[in-house]
């Protein structure tokens, strides 16, 4: 790996990422293959080919890369504030929080008699899931003035999870069956069901919580050196906080919003792209992990796709990314 | 001009003062050793020079500016501390870790410009540690580590240089390299050099001055090699110690 110069790693990278979107284009039915988008593309214009790509292939491969990406950077947000390998979206309760939103949801609704597939294509999942994804991070922002110290953060985090789940249960046990096996779908997370449309709206927040994740940048590099020496060469903690998680929420919560609680990219996308890289400064990291998650985000979607839905995105987040963490955990004992 | 130089310095935490009032100053190219028994404020006087802790009363120069006046990033190019439980990441590379002092001179998009690639490398050449660059910072020992901690403070081409006790953990020979270190930047590079120690026997023999503060807050300072104030230092730390 040595032996690669690091521009090279991009220009790998980012090969591998437009293979597997060609690959996410050309999974489904319809009889729209490889060979009938190529023909479209290059031969002859086809209309039906063409009202495929645009209205399901073309926001699946965009959201796959988009969401794969947001995650990832705003794990590596999150992993360097709290100095901790395991902070990511999930871990702090910031997608149970927007879990929190949408089952609260589904309980109104369904008392109303508004279905949830409905709600769905109607964006009322998505404003839910924002709503309570802001929640719980404002709920973030108001126990880290509270509590001293960011490993208490964390564990306040991991207890806001627990308690949205027991709201979440709690609140399932009041909404029909059917409701809760449609919110169970749901919250398997899917790079699949965002609209042409809705894509401008999740790009426009992922873009302003990117420029904010960059706009960093400095500071993350700072935070190498701990709070203390990160203060000693010049940085405004205050500032520092409000910049990288203001930036790590707007990232998960657009993500847990348009694609529901994906799991593990956050995680795991950060460790990956430390070790391919071999460097920590957040210049080249922070680019590499918007790619690399771009790559595991449509590498899990094409997966999931390939097995026509079954195997669900979480499940698939998981195979790929709990093996990274347990091999980061087993690297980082034999290093002592 | 001192580098650094404080005026009626009153130390302490939330406005409670920890010490009596302290008029002091380190000169370019000075080494000044700072002693005192665990817990008397050594740590506290060395993070409020830094700015790290905000003094009870009185005021903090770098120059000829006012540390109040200063914002962060204009004081952390007049001020370098390394630490005395100094963080890492896991893996950081030592060329890395060293080019982490460059931050102050930075924009917020963190490029090394050549100007700052070469306050790096001169760090690197003076503290002996370039042989290490794309070594990871955790597989070197303690006092290999603790040179590559001084290099990046000297990257941050800050007149004055605050050490919180650089040579704890180590064992003679490595305690020796790393304040014959601190001579050499004092004397090659011109920086004013604050370090607090335990061993004032063997920092005594290497610094200009020194300065002790007492259990009760009060202040002694004098010149190394004086006897009077060895004697002082004797009255303070036992017979022994120096």
């Amino acid at each position: 790996m040595a032996r690669i110069p690091v521009p090279a790693r991009f220009a790998l990278l980012g090969a591998l990422l437009l293979l597997l979107a060609f690959v996410g284009l050309c999974q489904g039915g319809l009889r729209v293959g490889a060979a009938e988008i190529l023909r479209h593309w290059f031969v002859a214009p086809d209309p039906t080919v063409d009202l495929v790509l645009r209205t399901f292939r073309v926001p699946r491969v965009l959201t796959a890369i988009l969401g794969g990406g947001a995650l990832a950077a705003s794990g590596l947000l999150l992993q360097t504030w709290f100095r901790n390998p395991l902070a990511d979206a999930h871990i702090l309760g910031i997608s149970s929080g927007a879990m929190a939103g949408v089952a609260f949801g589904t309980t109104a609704a369904s008392a109303f008699g508004i279905s949830f597939a409905g709600r769905l294509a109607r964006f009322g999942t998505v404003c839910e899931a924002a709503a309570g994804a802001a929640l719980a991070c404002a709920a973030l922002v108001l126990f880290a003035r509270a509590v001293r110290g960011k490993t208490a953060l964390l564990v306040a985090g991991v207890m806001l999870g627990y308690l949205c789940a027991a709201v979440v249960s709690t609140l399932l046990w009041c909404a029909g069956a059917e409701e809760t096996r449609a919110f169970a779908l749901w919250s398997m997370g899917s790079f699949s069901h965002v609209e042409l449309r809705a894509l401008p709206v999740a790009f426009l927040f992922a873009a302003l919580g990117g420029a904010l994740g960059f706009s960093a940048t400095r500071e993350l590099d700072a935070l190498l050196l701990g709070d203390d020496g990160a203060r000693s060469v010049g940085v405004d903690l205050n500032r520092a906080r409000a910049k990288i998680l203001g930036a790590a929420a707007i990232l998960s919560g657009t993500v847990c919003a348009f694609c529901g609680p994906v799991g593990f990219v956050g995680l795991a996308v950060p460790h990956i792209a430390r070790r391919v890289l071999g460097t920590v400064r957040h210049r080249a990291l922070m680019p590499f992990c918007w790619l690399c998650g771009g790559v595991l985000g449509l590498a899990a979607m094409t997966a999931s796709e390939a097995s026509g839905g079954a195997v669900p995105l979480n499940a698939v987040t998981a195979l790929l990314g709990a093996p990274v963490v347990l091999s980061v955990l087993v690297d980082g004992a034999r290093r002592g | 001009m001192s580098a650094i130089r404080t005026e009626s310095l009153v130390l302490g935490y939330r406005g409670k003062p920890l010490c009596e009032k302290l008029d002091f100053a380190v000169e370019p190219g000075e080494v000044v050793a700072l002693f005192g028994e665990n817990g008397v404020g050594k740590s506290t006087l060395l993070k409020t020079l830094v700015g790290a802790l905000p003094p009870v009363s009185g005021s903090v120069f770098y120059g000829d500016a006012n540390g109040a006046a200063l914002k962060p990033g204009e004081r952390a190019k007049r001020v370098s501390m390394v630490f005395a439980r100094s963080e890492h990441p896991r893996g950081i590379l030592v060329e890395d870790y060293v080019s982490l002092g460059c931050i102050p001179w930075q924009s917020w998009a963190a490029a090394l410009s050549d100007r700052e690639r070469e306050a790096a490398e001169e760090a690197m050449e003076l503290t002996a540690t370039a042989q290490w660059r794309r070594r990871p910072l955790d597989e070197l020992s303690d006092g290999e580590r603790q040179r590559v901690f001084v290099a990046r403070a000297l990257a941050q081409r800050a007149p004055t240089i605050l050490l919180d006790e650089p040579c704890a953990f180590l064992d003679p020979r490595q305690r020796v390299r790393v304040l014959d270190l601190l001579r050499r930047a004092a004397e090659e590079k011109g920086r004013a050099i604050l370090f607090s120690d335990h061993d004032i026997r063997s920092s005594y023999a290497v610094c200009d001055r020194a300065l002790a503060l007492r259990r009760g807050g009060s202040w002694v300072e004098g010149k190394a090699g004086d006897e009077a104030f060895a004697g002082e230092l004797r009255a303070v730390f036992g017979p022994r110690a120096v």
